[in-house]
C-alpha cells in the first residue's frame, strides 16, 4: 500500500482515504473510509490497474462524488495525464475524463503528471498542486506546479501555471532513495498559511510553507486554460 | 490424430472485404448475436487510412451473411466521445440484456485505447452510451445476467508491470463501475503467456458460464494468438471452475496464418444453439471472418477435466 491521500467527506462524516495498492496485476486505486483513524472500512479497488495517485474532491458535483487520478497507458507516446471520474457512492466510478494533460517537448511536466495532494477549496475554485516527472539523461526529476478548476464544474480548468512552485533543492530532496523528488500527498491551511508535506527523495518527510493569496495571485497571472490545456 | 473440438465451416471464410459494398482493406473481429430468429454480426473493418469503422452484416443461418450498405458504428462527432474515437473504434461485443443489446467497443485515440459502451434495441439506432474505462482497456465483454442486482463485466486493462490479464468489475447501472478483481492471469511457458483478454460474449451451460478468450505467445518471428476457453460459476462468476490448459483452436488455415496481422484467430462473439453446439466466430489474420463449431459439452469437459490453474 503506498502513497495514501486524506479526504474529509462533510457529508457523511467521514474521511477517505484513496491509496495505491500495489497488486500482482500492477498499481491500482483503492479506497477506504474511516471515522476516527482507528478503524478502516475497504472500499476496495476502484479503478483497474495501472493507477496512482488519486484523491477525493471534499464535495458532491449534481450529487456525484468526484476523484482525481493518474492512469498509466501502456501504449507508447500517449502521455499519462491527470483524469477525473464521479461516482454517486464512492464504489462504482465512471465518466472518466482527462482533465490536464501533460506537455509536449521540453517542459518540466512533459509527457507524464500526476496529482499530488487533494483539492483544497478557496473561494476562487478549486486549487490543486501537481508533479511534473521530468526525464532527463540521469534520471527524472520531480516538480510541483498549481492548477485551479472551476468551483461548481471541477471538469472545467481556470488556470494552468506554466512554471513549476516548488522543486528539489535541499539535500534531502536531492539525495535518497530515489534522487531528485518532492512529493505532497497532503497539505493544511489555516488562514493563508499553506503547509506542505512531501516526500523528500523517497527517504524523509518535509515540510514546507506558502502563502495561499500568493498562488491564486499568481495563477490568476497565467493565462486562462481550455480544455485539455497544453495541447500543442 | 485428434480432431479439433472447433470445426472449421468448410466454406471460410464467410466474410471478407469483397463482400463489403464501401471501401475497406478488412474485416474481423466480429460481435454476433441473434436478434428476432436472424444473426446479426457486427465486424472491425480497416479503412485505408488505417483506421478502424464498425460495419454490419446480417444473415438466416450463422454461416452467409449480407453486409449493409452503410457502416453500423463509425468515430463520433459527439464532444464526449469524438477525442476519444479519433483514431478508430474497433472490436465489438454485443451482449443481449432485458430485450436490449448492448455494445462496448474499444475506443481508440492519441489518449490510449478504452472502452465505450452503446445500446441499440432494433440494430438501426444505436446511441452511445457513456466510456466506461479509463486507458489503456481493450476486449471488455458483459455477461447477459446480473449478479446480486450488478452488472458483471470481463475487463483487460493494460499494465507495464504485469502481463495483461483478464479482471472483472461490476456496476449497479452500466455507467459507474467499481470492486476491480483479478479474474485471470496468463500462465508462464504456456501457450497464452504473453497476454490473455476477453474473447466472446460469456454464455451459461448446465455448469456455468462458459468463456472463449484468446491468448497470445510470443516468437522470434512475431506473436502468435489462440483460442482458450474457462468455465465459470453459474452464480459468482468470480470464481473459476476450469480454465482449459489447451487451446482450442490456433491458427492453421492460409487465412489465418498470413494476411493483415499474420497468425491471428481472434473472437468477439459465440452463439449457443439450441442443439448443444456453439458457433464460434473469428477474425482470420485481422482480414477475414470465419466461423466454426464445437459441442459445448466438449467445451466443458476440457476446462472440468484437463485445468490449468486461473492465477
Amino acid at each position: 500500500m503506498e502513497d495514501p491521500r486524506i479526504t474529509y467527506l462533510r457529508d457523511i462524516g467521514e474521511w477517505v482515504i484513496s491509496y495505491t495498492a500495489y497488486s500482482d496485476g500492477g498499481p491500482l486505486v483503492c479506497l477506504a473510509k474511516t471515522k476516527d483513524f482507528q478503524s478502516f472500512e475497504r472500499l476496495r479497488a476502484v479503478m483497474p490497474p495501472e493507477n496512482k495517485d488519486a484523491a477525493l474532491f471534499p464535495a458532491r458535483f449534481n450529487g456525484c462524488w468526484a476523484m482525481l487520478h493518474h492512469p498509466t497507458p501502456a501504449m507508447a507516446d500517449v502521455g499519462r495525464h491527470i483524469w477525473i471520474s464521479f461516482s454517486p457512492d464512492l464504489k462504482h466510478w465512471g465518466n472518466h475524463q482527462i482533465l490536464i494533460r501533460a506537455r509536449r517537448g521540453g517542459w518540466w511536466d512533459a509527457n507524464n503528471i500526476g496529482l499530488s495532494p487533494p483539492p483544497l477549496h478557496p473561494p476562487e475554485g478549486w486549487l490543486i498542486l501537481y508533479h511534473g516527472i521530468r526525464q532527463t539523461v540521469s534520471g527524472v526529476i520531480y516538480r510541483l506546479g498549481p492548477a485551479l478548476l472551476d468551483l461548481k464544474d471541477p471538469t472545467r480548468v481556470l488556470r494552468r501555471a506554466d512554471e513549476w512552485i516548488f522543486s528539489p533543492e535541499e539535500v534531502y530532496e536531492r539525495q535518497g532513495d530515489v534522487d531528485d523528488v518532492v512529493f505532497p500527498c497532503g497539505w493544511t491551511l489555516k488562514g493563508d498559511e499553506l503547509r506542505l508535506y512531501y516526500g523528500g527523495a523517497d527517504s524523509c518527510v518535509a515540510l514546507a510553507t506558502g502563502s495561499l493569496k500568493e498562488i491564486i495571485k499568481y495563477l490568476r497571472h497565467c493565462p486562462p486554460a481550455g480544455r485539455f490545456m497544453g495541447q500543442l | 490424430m485428434r480432431p479439433n473440438i472447433i470445426k472449421r465451416y468448410k466454406g471460410n471464410p464467410i466474410l471478407t472485404k469483397e463482400d463489403v459494398p464501401y471501401p475497406v482493406e478488412t474485416v474481423h473481429n466480429a460481435g454476433v448475436i441473434k436478434h428476432r430468429g436472424r444473426y446479426i454480426m457486427l465486424f472491425r473493418a480497416h479503412r485505408r487510412n488505417g483506421r478502424s469503422i464498425i460495419g454490419l452484416a446480417e444473415g438466416p443461418d450463422g454461416f452467409h451473411f449480407q453486409v449493409r450498405s452503410e457502416p453500423f458504428l463509425v468515430p463520433s462527432t459527439d464532444h464526449e466521445f469524438m477525442t476519444y474515437e479519433e483514431y478508430g473504434v474497433e472490436d465489438p461485443r454485443i451482449c443481449e440484456i432485458d430485450g436490449e443489446y448492448l455494445i462496448t467497443y474499444s475506443a481508440y485515440s492519441r489518449y490510449g485505447v478504452r472502452i465505450g459502451l452503446a445500446l441499440t434495441k432494433d440494430f438501426k439506432v444505436v446511441k452511445r452510451l457513456a466510456l466506461i474505462t479509463q486507458a489503456d482497456c481493450r476486449n471488455v465483454v458483459i455477461f447477459p445476467q446480473k449478479f446480486n442486482s450488478l452488472y458483471l463485466r470481463l475487463d483487460r486493462p493494460h499494465s507495464g508491470i504485469s502481463p495483461w490479464s483478464i479482471w472483472l468489475s461490476y456496476s449497479p447501472d452500466l455507467i459507474y463501475w467499481g470492486n476491480s478483481k483479478l479474474a485471470m492471469k496468463p500462465l508462464k511457458y504456456h501457450w497464452d503467456e504473453l497476454k490473455i483478454g476477453p474473447g466472446a460474449t460469456p454464455f451459461p451451460t448446465s455448469q456455468g458460464w462458459l468463456h472463449i478468450y484468446h491468448g497470445a505467445f510470443q516468437t522470434m518471428s512475431g506473436a502468435i494468438y489462440r483460442l482458450g476457453v474457462a468455465l465459470h460459476d453459474p452464480k459468482d462468476p468470480a470464481k473459476i471452475l476450469g480454465v482449459a490448459d489447451d487451446w482450442i483452436l490456433q491458427p492453421e488455415d492460409p487465412w489465418e496464418v498470413t494476411g493483415y496481422v499474420p497468425n491471428v484467430v481472434f473472437t468477439c462473439g459465440a452463439i449457443p444453439e439450441e442443439d448443444g453446439t456453439v458457433k464460434i466466430y473469428w477474425g482470420g489474420a485481422d482480414r477475414v471472418i470465419c466461423v466454426g463449431t464445437a459441442q459445448i459439452s466438449d467445451l466443458v469437459d476440457l476446462c472440468l477435466t484437463k485445468p490449468r490453474p486461473p492465477l
